[in-house]
């Protein structure tokens, strides 16, 4: 079985913990970034991916360079603060963008992958019409439209996601 | 305040430059060349601030980048910064600091109860403590966390500063200046190689700043001195102090942060206050030596508990005494040369050896100093809350598993010494397995994975001899590799006190009854018993421990914790520590300012802005710019107090009516040649392209092998073999490429050239019935009739002069002309086109109006075009060529793209005629149905009609072509609209492009 | 930031290219009959290897050419790289 999706590289850092300046998280669509501050005060933010096909974790400066300066863009008062930590980890990135959550021809394996980079935030529910595709062994209604067949049919999903955009080139 | 534990002489201080600085409020002096650090300890200043959790106070436990306590709010210039480092921070004139996590003061701190609440904030405490009852979390607990959390206070202003980059490329890059490092330095650049020099702090020397060795007939200090002075007269040498070498990246790229500005009271005109070098190098060699590290015992966070090196370094560095009854803690020699040190200064210090009968040159230089040393034992507890007292020590078994009678003595400081930790962050970063060495009890670079080699203490090797011998000679082999050069160096004749081994010992037991948070993270205030629960809960991976206790996890990432917190692990579990492994090491290796990152790349600089040769014109005529992806655009041109609103429907208006000019030079242009240039197209387009005869120019759309449309726009035959193509803005550079991408790789075969000529011309459209007019009178020898110069027709002429092309294309839907001209005459052309078009009553008008315009002609835009739609969804299906082969259409017949009822473009107006429409709002059957009430459709752009005076949109909606006449519900939940609205043709205005072809 | 050596311009920084993905995908032939799954594993399916991937880079800000390059996914090593025209072997 070939699935749609490649491996790539996403990196996140941290600052160094401050005292609360922002309590709500905060993302920058057109500058692809976003940030939100933890209980411990350090400020969490990431945005674009390095860029090419990795399962190494670890990432370049220059991305995060990138990414802090889009930071920056939305809130200057970030400049003054210190990176504390970075990290970088695997990407499943799908072709369109959106994940895959289906039953497979094989009997009793299920998919529920290709989750790009927000995967955590879709958790509960993800995870509740998994739960419930493997339960009855059929789809929920609520994730048919993540099939695997979408590729095959053009049933792509209504999101602005380009995926990898390898075949764009 | 008198400086009262100043030393007398010595150290490396201008005691000739006083300096005066403030810290929580008070007045007090060090001198030039102090730290903060050593000036406040100089004044008798131990209690610097207040720990994370518990809020136990603080004191200074290092004398640098491995400081986990001594942390503070820095006032300098008018601004503030968090969370510096006091053992960093040099001193300036004028200098101000605070405490952080203290409040009311460093002395009263009612966090402190959080000390006696301890048995509320174990390990794992964030995830586990405060989730119960969870209708608390938000109301009590969080807030409680929140209010805890952080340690300095982030300023919310502008950063004023400027942080610069720079690019170098070097045959050998060596981080850090000790031994190791000036050596290899030396030798490589005796060979000629460009070499990079860099150190962390400011002086330069490493440990031979307050080491007691000899080299070449000189102390280590001044043969540093020498070095460094040699060095620096090198052209091929770059020699940098102050500059931390804190990331090794892929294909030894390296990138250092210089800290320009910062021991400065402000930061000098046009200079920055940091630089961050990206260093492509060679080879790397890393000479960043070792770390003490602590030995764990009860209340070893109390202030005055510090490295031994450091007790020494603030002596010998900064002539300054962190104690006068002063305890030596330690498990190997080391401890040793700072009980010396101390003695040398007339204070009788007292050594506590972990060791039962150690042997060695120092052992016997410190007895023959008549210094008391206790064998076998250890500190059991220190006493004291806001500074050392005194300690609780007691002999211990062989097996160190025993404790014997406890006794008190009497000190105000306590140096641990628990030996030597190699600093491997840059080498673990390049990718190479660090290996556990017995013998040092720590980890040591493995094989080179990049072309990095470590040196010296870095790679566990502690003698001076050996150290200097192997750098000379990785010095001198690397750099003959690159230069071919071999200049032998004569070794120098090194004096050295030899040492004998250490103890391995790291963790004093409890004594029986008592139950002392013995630290292992300081900043973090993770204690033993901590990682304890951590491993009874369950926690195994080392990494999972780690961020379950966050040992190791503050400012200072664990340089001081990182093994102990092994040790404990692996001693628990009964493991050996190579096999519980260690967390891995991380960019930055110490914080690392988020302004040095970006660099210039910010404010107005943080995208390049590009303008049309027209822009000042636009400028001094009101326009008000829109960002066009990098590109500013006039939105509209004001006229005294109109708005965005009035202004375009006043521009829109007087297209339809009389004429108007639109800059429209951003538009992608690609210059295409070559005999195979219309197979090209034919390829790239969905819609037949062979047959274009020269004069003429076609609409063409082009797909994504996906079937979804990437972009549309015109292409002109200019002659046989020379076309001339243009893409939307945005995807200008993507059409590009994607062009190249087909020729190079896929058709290279294709005889054909394509080249970017975006930059080469400037646009005018001009629109309106009156812009035949306009035409006739630009270009009097051009026959404009539309016989001579149909709908879809180009011609190449002069205008007045400058060499034009002339194109009938139509965006706006009216009969309409866009010409273009070299840039370099793009003013000259726009301000003729005007003069001109005065007695037709032209009016430029900006990207709104031409908006308004294309929209209510339903001719489809980025808003449709977006990376979601095929050629039906956007009525280009005429365009969609049976007979050839293109890009993408073996996709347009997957089953949902022929589905019957597939979304089709569609215009909306709202029944009241008055409301406007929220573009991206959703289109429903039912407003009332309930929730997830089914979208139908999408409003893709919205404007106000000139043409019938009132709202109307675009929409793609589904079963598009069945629903014209439609009453739906446009919804917006973002704006709190419901719209009652009817469906319409796209095609609003001119619906037979009659127009166009007038 | 990874180095890269253009064949036609020399080692240059990863910053100059664009990055254009799995570079053993080749597009059918132009007006040629393929089935659904074919066409569909064309435009979708990547083998996303771990380890030596060939793949496309153009070098953007310098030659614009198209080039083909064999790097390790898993250490970002790179072995070797070739203009547009010459096989992967
Ligand atoms: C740096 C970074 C920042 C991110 N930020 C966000 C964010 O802010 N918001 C957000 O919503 N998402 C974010 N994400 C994305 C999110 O992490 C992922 O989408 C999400 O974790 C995917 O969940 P998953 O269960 O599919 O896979 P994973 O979380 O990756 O879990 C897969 C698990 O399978 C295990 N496994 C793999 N192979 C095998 C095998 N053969 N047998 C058994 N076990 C195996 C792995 O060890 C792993 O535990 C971020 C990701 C990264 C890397
Ligand atoms: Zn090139």
């Amino acid at each position: 079985m070939t699935l749609p999706i490649e491996t790539h590289l996403l990196q996140a850092c941290v600052s160094e913990p401050v005292k609360p300046v922002l309590d709500n998280v905060v993302t920058f669509g057109a500058g692809h970034f976003y940030i939100s501050q933890s209980d411990k005060g350090e400020m969490v933010m990431g945005g674009d991916l390095d860029g090419y096909n990795s399962y190494a974790q670890r990432g370049n400066l220059p991305t995060l360079q990138h990414v802090l300066t889009e930071g920056i863009a939305m809130m200057p008062f970030l400049s003054k603060l210190k990176m504390l930590r970075t990290w970088g980890g695997i990407m499943d990135m799908s072709m369109d963008g959106s994940p895959i959550i289906d039953k497979t021809h094989i009997e009793g394996l299920y998919l529920n992958c290709g989750w790009c980079y927000g995967g955590f935030k879709a958790t509960p529910a993800s995870g509740w019409t998994f739960a419930h595709t493997i339960a009855q062994d059929r789809v929920h209604d609520l994730n048919a439209g993540y099939s695997l067949n979408r590729f095959n049919t053009g049933h792509l999903l209504d999101e602005k996601g380009l995926g990898t955009k390898t075949w764009i080139s | 305040m008198t400086q009262s534990f100043r030393i007398e002489n010595g150290g490396l201080i201008n005691r000739d430059k006083k300096i005066s600085f403030k810290f929580n409020g008070k007045n007090f002096f060090g001198y030039e060349g102090d730290t903060l650090a050593s000036a406040l300890i100089a004044n008798g200043v131990h209690l610097i601030g207040r720990s994370f959790k518990y809020h136990r106070p603080r004191g200074f436990f290092g004398a640098g980048v491995d400081e986990p306590y001594a942390i503070v709010q820095l006032y300098r210039n008018g601004e503030t910064e968090p969370n510096i480092k006091a053992t960093e921070q040099e001193l300036f004139q004028g200098l101000e600091a605070k405490s952080i996590n203290c409040w009311p003061s460093v002395n009263f701190d009612v966090g402190a109860i959080n000390n006696l609440l301890k048995m509320f904030l174990p390990a794992g405490f964030y995830y586990k403590t405060f989730m119960w009852p969870k209708s608390f979390w938000y109301k009590i607990y969080e807030p409680f966390i929140r209010k805890a959390a952080g340690l300095g206070t982030a300023s919310i202003k502008h950063d004023k500063e400027r942080y610069e980059h720079k690019y170098e490329y070097c045959d050998l890059l060596i981080t850090g200046s000790g031994p190791s490092g000036l050596a290899s330095a030396y030798s490589a650049a005796k060979n000629g190689a460009k070499v990079i020099l860099a150190e962390d702090k400011s002086r330069f020397g490493g440990t031979l700043l307050t080491s007691e060795v000899n080299i070449g007939n000189q102390s280590g200090k001044d043969w540093a001195d020498s070095i460094i002075s040699e060095l620096k007269e090198m052209p091929n040498v770059t020699v940098k102090n102050r500059s931390q070498v804190f990331g090794y990246y892929d294909h030894n790229m390296l990138v250092m942060s210089e800290r320009i500005s910062d021991h400065l009271p402000k930061t000098k005109k046009f200079h920055p206050k940091q630089r961050l070098w990206y260093i492509r190098a060679k080879e790397v060699l890393i000479s960043s030596g070792s770390i003490e590290r602590p030995i764990v015992f009860g209340n070893n966070d109390t202030p005055g508990v510090m490295l031994s090196s450091a007790a020494k370094e603030y002596m010998k560095v900064y002539g300054v005494l962190v104690g006068r009854k002063p305890l030596v803690f330690t498990n190997n020699d080391s401890g040793y040369e700072t009980a010396i040190e101390f003695k040398k200064n007339g204070i009788d210090p007292i050594i506590l050896d972990t060791r039962k009968e150690p042997q060695s040159e120092i052992i016997e230089e410190a007895k023959s100093m008549n210094i008391d040393i206790k064998n076998s034992y250890v500190v059991v507890a220190a006493k004291g809350y806001k500074k050392v007292k005194s300690a609780d020590i007691a002999k211990i078994s062989d097996d160190k598993e025993e404790l014997g009678l406890i006794e008190n003595i009497d000190c105000d400081c306590i140096c641990v010494s628990g030996f030597w930790t190699p600093t491997i962050h840059l080498a673990s970063q390049s990718g190479n397995k660090t290996k556990f060495n017995e013998d040092i009890d720590a980890f040591v670079p493995g094989i080179s994975k990049q072309n990095e080699k470590t040196l010296g203490a870095a790679n566990g090797i502690y003698t001076l001899e050996e150290t200097l011998i192997d750098s000379f000679e990785k010095g001198n082999l690397l750099s003959k590799k690159i230069t071919n050069n071999d200049n032998k160096i004569s070794f120098p004749n090194v004096v050295e006190k030899k040492s004998t081994v250490h103890d391995k010992f790291w963790c004093v037991p409890l004594p029986k009854g008592k139950n002392y948070k013995r630290f292992l993270d300081f900043q973090n205030d993770v204690a033993v018993s901590d990682i304890e629960i951590a491993l009874k809960e369950g926690y195994r991976s080392i990494e999972h421990v780690k961020r379950y206790t966050t040992l190791g996890m503050a400012t200072d990432q664990g340089k001081t914790s990182n093994l102990n917190g092994l040790q404990l692990v692996s001693k628990i579990e009964n493991k050996v520590v190579p096999s519980v492994g260690h967390t891995t090491f991380r960019p930055p290796y110490s914080p690392i300012s988020i302004g040095a990152i970006v660099g210039r790349e910010v404010g107005k600089h943080s995208k390049p802005t590009r303008k049309s040769p027209m822009h000042s014109w636009h400028e001094k005529n009101n326009a008000v710019f829109v960002d066009a992806g990098v590109w500013l655009r006039p939105r509209y041109y004001k006229r005294g107090n109109e708005n965005l609103f009035e202004a375009s429907k006043r521009e829109a208006k007087n297209v339809r009516k009389n004429v108007g000019v639109c800059d429209v030079t951003t538009l992608g242009k690609i210059d295409i040649k070559g005999p195979d240039a219309a197979e090209l197209l034919n390829r790239v387009y969905t819609n037949a392209w062979l047959k274009l005869p020269v004069g003429k120019a076609r609409y063409g759309v082009m797909l994504r092998e996906d079937g979804i449309v990437m972009d549309d726009g015109t292409t002109t035959r200019i002659s046989e073999n020379h076309y001339h193509m243009t893409t939307t803005t945005a995807q200008a550079a993507n059409v590009l490429s994607h062009l190249e991408y087909y020729l190079q790789i896929v058709w290279p075969e294709l005889n054909v050239n394509v080249v970017s000529t975006t930059e080469q011309w400037a646009g005018a459209a001009i629109a309106g019935p009156k812009s035949r007019d306009v035409l006739k009178k630009l270009f009097p020898l051009v026959d404009v009739s539309n016989e001579g110069l149909p709908f879809m027709g180009y011609v190449e002429s002069e205008l007045f002069g400058a060499k034009a092309r002339i194109f009938r294309i139509s965006f706006s839907g009216e009969l309409a002309y866009e010409v273009n001209v070299e840039s370099d005459n793009g003013n000259f052309m726009w301000e003729k086109i005007l003069e001109v078009g005065e007695e037709f009553e032209i009016q430029p008008y900006g990207t709104e109006a031409l908006s308004t315009l294309r929209i209510e002609m339903g001719h489809v835009a980025g808003s449709e075009l977006d990376g979601r739609t095929i050629p039906y969804d956007n009525s280009l299906e005429g365009l969609v060529s049976k007979k050839k082969d293109f890009i993408g259409k073996r996709s347009l017949s997957r089953k949902a793209f022929i589905a019957e009822d597939r979304q089709k473009i569609v215009g909306v107006v709202p029944l009241d005629k008055k409301t406007s429409i929220p573009e991206g709002s959703h289109l429903v059957e039912d407003s009332r149905a309930p929730m997830p009430n089914p979208k139908i459709g999408y409003i893709s752009a919205s404007c106000w009609s000139v043409e019938y005076d009132n709202p109307f949109s675009l929409a793609i909606l589904k079963d598009g072509k069945n629903m014209i006449g439609k009453k739906l519900y446009v919804m917006s939940p973002l704006k709190n609209k419901v719209i009652p609205v009817e469906v319409v043709s796209s095609h609003y205005v001119d619906p037979k492009g009659e127009r166009v072809r007038s | 930031m990874l180095h890269i050596k253009c064949p036609h311009c020399g080692m240059r920084s990863q910053n100059e290219f664009s990055y254009g993905g799995d570079a053993t995908v080749k597009r059918p032939e132009l007006g040629k009959e393929i089935s659904d799954q074919d066409w569909n594993n064309f435009v979708y399916n990547r083998k996303s290897l771990r380890g030596k991937h060939w793949e496309l880079w153009q070098h953007l800000s310098g030659c614009r050419q198209w080039i083909k390059i064999q790097r390790d996914t898993a250490t970002h090593e790179i072995f070797k790289t070739l203009k547009a025209n010459e096989e992967i072997s």
